[in-house]
């Protein structure tokens, strides 16, 4: 069965294979402002700080910043590093999509830096996960009117 | 037939109909010409048909003692085109302007020309739309002042003849109104070629566009200004004839026989049987003042006929399939019966005439991969009502526009989401995102207590219905670049479903999949 195969293969497939985010990157000590105005620059919802060696030491997520720094008597200027998520759970190019998949479903972030030894490949979010997973199942989801009333329901004469 | 000739007269064609041109008007030399032309063309009067379509021009049909059919705005190249496959002993004329022909039936003229029916296509070209009192044309040259055009057209107009030959028009000519024996020359030959005649006009509107062709058509600079095209003859022209067009690499140049040693030998000569479009193509682009303007016939060649072609393959078929019934064919596969009012409904279903239908088996193909047995695809049809209520309902927030940042803050502080819908049980107006905020609050300094959420949300892109599927929320999130959508739910109000909910049920059921069948999954 073809379906059958197909599913197979797309859930082993290693993450490498989706589209990663490239991600926005500050240097550990760099300011909340500068880490914000870096998301909005990159157009992500999250930001990698790295230290003068460019290895992952922590990530500042919309989340972090609205728990911890909105309402916050904290000033704008104070170093990222005060509030990010320290040692931030990252995976390799080799995970797989029904890892990547379990992760994301038991974990409450919603980026995931992928790294290679020290080098961040990039990130993994959950959106470019279920768009990859979509474009498995083109005639099911992407190649449809997007209202399943505008379906038709059986062949023509059937 | 031929006795016909004899008989019939310039006369025969004229109706009592009262002509309703402004007197001047150019049409009436074009009305002339074709009356000149068509008792010569040995046919009896009752095959002749005239189509237009909306305009001045289009009013000729009434002006000749013809069939004819002052049909649809554009339309009279389809409807010539029926009439035609219909009854191929016609002769049919289109007549149509440059505002009715390349404007509003553009589309139309162009699938016509492809077609290369036998009918005859006269383009009126005034520049103007002289019938609803002087609004610019598609044909209308830049600069020019009409009355949508106060300050002068700034578009580019079409060249007629350059939109037949890209629509593969097999004969195409091109006459001026002043010149009214040189019309009917080239209607008459282009009544007499297999295949669709094209012929444009050049023509005045004395009320609105007055000096449309002045430049090149008075009679006192004609013969300097105006190229005519003869086949198998150089292309030589003014009032001494005396100038040529030479061909200097792949452009043409105006050159003076007798000047530089240039004799007629070294003019291009005219040749409208050329199968290629080059030539006609350079002809077209010579314009006054560079160049005289070519009139005559452009091209001429032989292509297939399209209601012949059409008469071979119905020949060949039913040599083949026998004779078809359309009843049979509507009654064939699947129809209703519909009674009582509408109260009784009863589907038939016939022996389908279709059932080694190609199409047919298509459709099946692509039903039958819409009917995947693999378990997630076939969860994607799952409505949405129901992970809306499985996974995290209550985590939906809606609030007012005119909450303030300040409470919006607090409900992403307390309730751990990173949403909020703007709203009431009625409407949606848009949408909070935890990114709205951060940037908002952090970036600017915005007064958190007296900002309203309406200020900082962005807008809805689309919201669902809880029997929508799960498929259709994935199709919308890849399309917008969302994480979340919102659904309108049943009982008032509106939810929100984000990517989370659905990778929580992408993962529950490829779970339960494989609780249910460990031991495929180890052979």
């Amino acid at each position: 069965m073809a379906a059958a195969r197909k599913k197979a293969v797309f859930w082993s497939e290693p993450v490498s294979k989706v589209d990663l985010e490239r991600p926005a990157v500050v240097q550990s000590g760099a300011t909340i402002v500068d880490a914000v105005k870096e998301m909005k620059f990159n157009q992500i919802s999250c930001v990698l700080v790295v230290d003068e060696n460019q290895k992952l030491v922590g990530i500042l997520s919309n989340g972090d910043l609205m728990h911890e720094y909105v309402g916050s008597t904290l000033p704008g200027d104070s170093p990222v590093d005060t509030i990010m998520t320290k040692d931030p759970f990252s995976a390799t190019a080799a995970l797989t999509v029904k890892e990547a998949l379990e992760i994301f479903h038991s974990k409450p972030f919603r980026h995931m830096p992928i790294l290679s030894g020290d080098k961040i490949l990039g990130i993994l979010s959950i959106r470019g996960l279920m768009t990859f997973i979509s474009q498995h199942l083109p005639i099911q989801v992407l190649n449809l009117p997007p209202d399943s009333s505008l379906i038709a329901s059986h062949t023509a004469g059937e | 037939m031929d006795g016909l000739k004899e008989y019939l007269t310039r006369k025969d064609f004229v109706s009592s109909s009262e002509v309703r041109w402004c007197p001047g008007c150019g049409d009436y030399a074009v009305l002339n010409a074709v009356q000149n032309v068509l008792p010569q063309l040995g046919l009896p009067k009752e095959k002749f048909v005239f189509v237009s379509g909306i305009g001045c021009s289009s009013r000729f049909p009434y002006y000749m003692d013809t069939y004819g059919f002052h049909s649809i705005h554009g339309r009279a190249p389809t409807i010539a085109t029926g009439v035609k496959v219909a009854n191929p002993e016609l002769s049919v004329w289109v007549i149509t302007g440059d505002g009715d022909g390349l404007s509003i039936g553009g589309n139309h003229l162009v699938h016509a020309l492809r077609r290369n029916l036998d009918m005859n296509i006269i383009l009126l070209n005034n520049r103007i739309y002289g019938l609803t009192k002087g609004q610019y044309s598609p044909t209308s040259v830049k600069g020019q002042i009409t009355k949508t055009s106060p300050y002068g057209v700034i578009e580019e107009p079409l060249n007629p003849l350059r939109v037949a030959l890209a629509s593969e028009a097999t004969f195409v000519g091109r006459a001026v109104d002043t010149d009214p024996k040189h019309i009917t020359e080239v209607l008459k030959a282009g009544a007499k070629h297999a295949g669709t005649c094209f012929v444009e006009i050049l023509q005045s509107c004395v009320i609105f566009n007055k000096k449309a062709w002045d430049h090149i058509s008075d009679r006192s600079t004609r013969d300097d200004r105006l190229l005519y095209l003869e086949q198998d003859k150089p292309l030589i022209f003014g009032e001494k004839r005396n100038k040529g067009i030479m061909l200097k690499g792949t452009s043409p140049v105006v050159v003076t026989i007798g000047e530089q040693g240039i004799t007629e030998k070294d003019l291009v000569v005219h040749d409208m049987y050329r199968e290629d479009t080059v030539y006609a193509a350079m002809l077209t682009e010579m314009d006054f003042p560079d160049f005289p303007l070519p009139v005559g016939i452009y091209r001429a060649v032989k292509k297939p006929v399209y209601e012949e072609e059409l008469e071979k393959q119905i020949k060949n078929v039913t040599a083949l399939k026998g004779r078809r019934n359309l009843q049979a064919l509507l009654r064939g596969s699947e129809y209703w019966t519909v009674s009582n009012g509408g109260q009784d409904i009863k589907r038939s279903s016939g022996i389908s005439s279709l059932a080694n239908d190609e199409s047919q088996v298509m459709d099946e193909q692509i039903h039958e991969l819409l009917k995947s047995t693999d378990p997630l695809t076939a969860s994607l049809k799952t409505k949405i009502g129901k992970i809306f209520y499985d996974y995290d309902y209550k985590r939906s927030k809606v609030l007012s526009p005119r909450d303030s940042v300040a409470t919006a803050i607090a409900n992403f502080k307390s309730a751990r989401i990173e949403c909020i819908l703007v709203g009431d049980s009625k409407q949606l107006y848009g949408i909070l995102a935890e990114r709205d905020i951060i940037q908002n609050v952090v970036l600017t300094s915005i007064d958190r207590d007296r900002t309203q959420i309406s200020a900082i949300m962005r807008p809805v892109y689309e919201i669902m219905d809880e029997s929508n599927s799960i498929g259709d929320v994935i199709n919308i999130l890849s399309i917008s670049g969302h994480r979340h959508v919102p659904i309108r739910l049943k009982d008032g109000g509106f939810g929100l479903v984000t990517i989370r909910q659905i990778l929580r049920f992408i993962h529950d059921t490829v779970e339960q999949v494989e609780k249910q069948e460990p031991e495929t999954d180890s052979k």
